[in-house]
């Protein structure tokens, strides 16, 4: 994928670095000249030195083939303006920015941004989750170690491919609590049908998780 | 006053004094301060938000403002502020993002029917356009004025 990374600082470069690593095509642009000396060196490629809100800089840094636009600066107005100016002007496929107020994400969105990310947001959500895991951890405490959270890769030969989620005579005290499919995560009803390749994750007491997993790939 | 930003256009200055029309202005620096000043003087119905405390200390008493500190991009600061019942929104910060961003909350989100953006950085004036953002850009209209003088005083 062709990714413009626009602006963000020093803790960009990490993200680019991860972009680079996984393969990706990156391109820099930001109006800190040290970020763009660092991004060049490191990757013995160009970086864009200027305001992204220039028309004619951000042209120059996008070409045909870029597929995604990421703003990631401080200035939440700023990421806004530099994806919706991508979109609009340059019809770049997809954009990304930082949000700094979760109550802009709507905003963004309505604006064609195609994802937002939010600090808070993610914070909110992690602080939710250590909620719900220490209310787990009270009802089941890690000593008994009795409840297990497992996640099982559905295989070809699964017997439980291509069924649905009524079919599969599951061991009693478990549940499949989420199927993750093509970067989605569902809640299964008894209509689900379950494919190969499938992520599941699977609540189990544990003098059950043996027979759960030999039921959902045996 | 002079003719500017389209304001003499609307004849807005006739119509707004009867109609008590409100007006925000948002960014109370060296260029929104006195705005905010010349229209409370001509009793207008203003609010103004800023991000900084300090921008209020000069304000007069007197004027009947409503001073907001606050974030001019939080939704729950343009809220408190009452730009649902606002009818001219005057962007005016020393930042173009920002005030693009609030341009098109006003547009969007609040249907303010009048906003005038300040454009701080000419550079931007393409980004604006491109975006459908109505700007007044005071360089440009000092400019404008400088040669108008030239050429009258040429003429006489």
């Amino acid at each position: 994928m062709n990714v413009l990374v626009v602006n963000g600082g020093r803790s960009s470069l990490y993200f680019v670095q991860s972009l680079a690593a996984s393969g990706h095509d990156v391109s820099f642009l930001s109006h800190d000249r040290s970020d763009c000396e660092l991004f060049a060196t490191t990757y013995d490629k160009p970086a864009i030195c200027g305001d992204a809100l220039d028309v004619s800089i951000l042209k120059r840094s996008l070409n045909h083939a870029t597929d995604l636009v990421v703003a990631i600066g401080d200035c939440e107005a700023e990421n806004y303006t530099i994806c919706t100016l991508a979109k609009k002007m340059f019809h770049v496929k997809k954009t990304i920015a930082l949000v700094r107020n979760p109550k802009n994400i709507p905003f963004f969105l309505h604006n064609d941004i195609d994802r937002c990310f939010c600090a808070a947001d993610l914070l909110a959500s992690v602080t939710d989750q250590e909620a719900v895991e220490d209310n787990l951890r009270k009802f089941f405490p890690p000593e008994n170690h009795n409840l297990v959270v497992k996640e099982i890769q559905l295989q070809p030969k699964s017997n439980v491919a291509n069924k649905e989620l009524w079919e599969i005579p599951l061991p009693p005290q478990s549940l499949i609590a989420c199927v993750l499919r093509d970067g989605r995560g569902v809640i299964p009803q008894g209509n689900t049908r379950f494919l190969a390749g499938d992520r599941l994750i699977v609540l189990v007491m544990k003098n059950h998780m043996e027979e759960t997993v030999t039921l959902l790939n045996g | 006053m002079s003719c500017q930003g389209g304001f003499c256009d609307m004849k807005i200055f006739n119509r707004v004094k009867h109609q008590q029309l409100r007006f925000l202005v948002i960014g109370c620096g060296h260029f929104g301060f006195p705005i905010v000043r010349y229209l409370s003087e001509q009793d207008f119905t203003i609010t103004c938000i800023d991000l900084r405390a300090e921008a209020f200390e000069d304000m007069p008493l007197s004027f009947h403002e409503l001073m907001i500190e606050g974030d001019g991009t939080d939704p729950a600061t343009l809220e408190a502020a009452g730009i649902e019942s606002t009818d001219i929104v005057i962007t005016a910060t020393n930042n173009d993002a920002v005030n693009i961003m609030i341009a098109q909350m006003a547009k969007q989100k609040y249907h303010v029917s009048r906003v005038v953006t300040r454009l701080y950085d000419s550079v931007h004036e393409e980004a604006c356009s491109a975006l459908g953002i109505e700007v007044i850009n005071p360089i440009m209209l000092f400019t404008e004025a400088c040669l108008t003088k030239l050429k009258s005083s040429e003429e006489a």
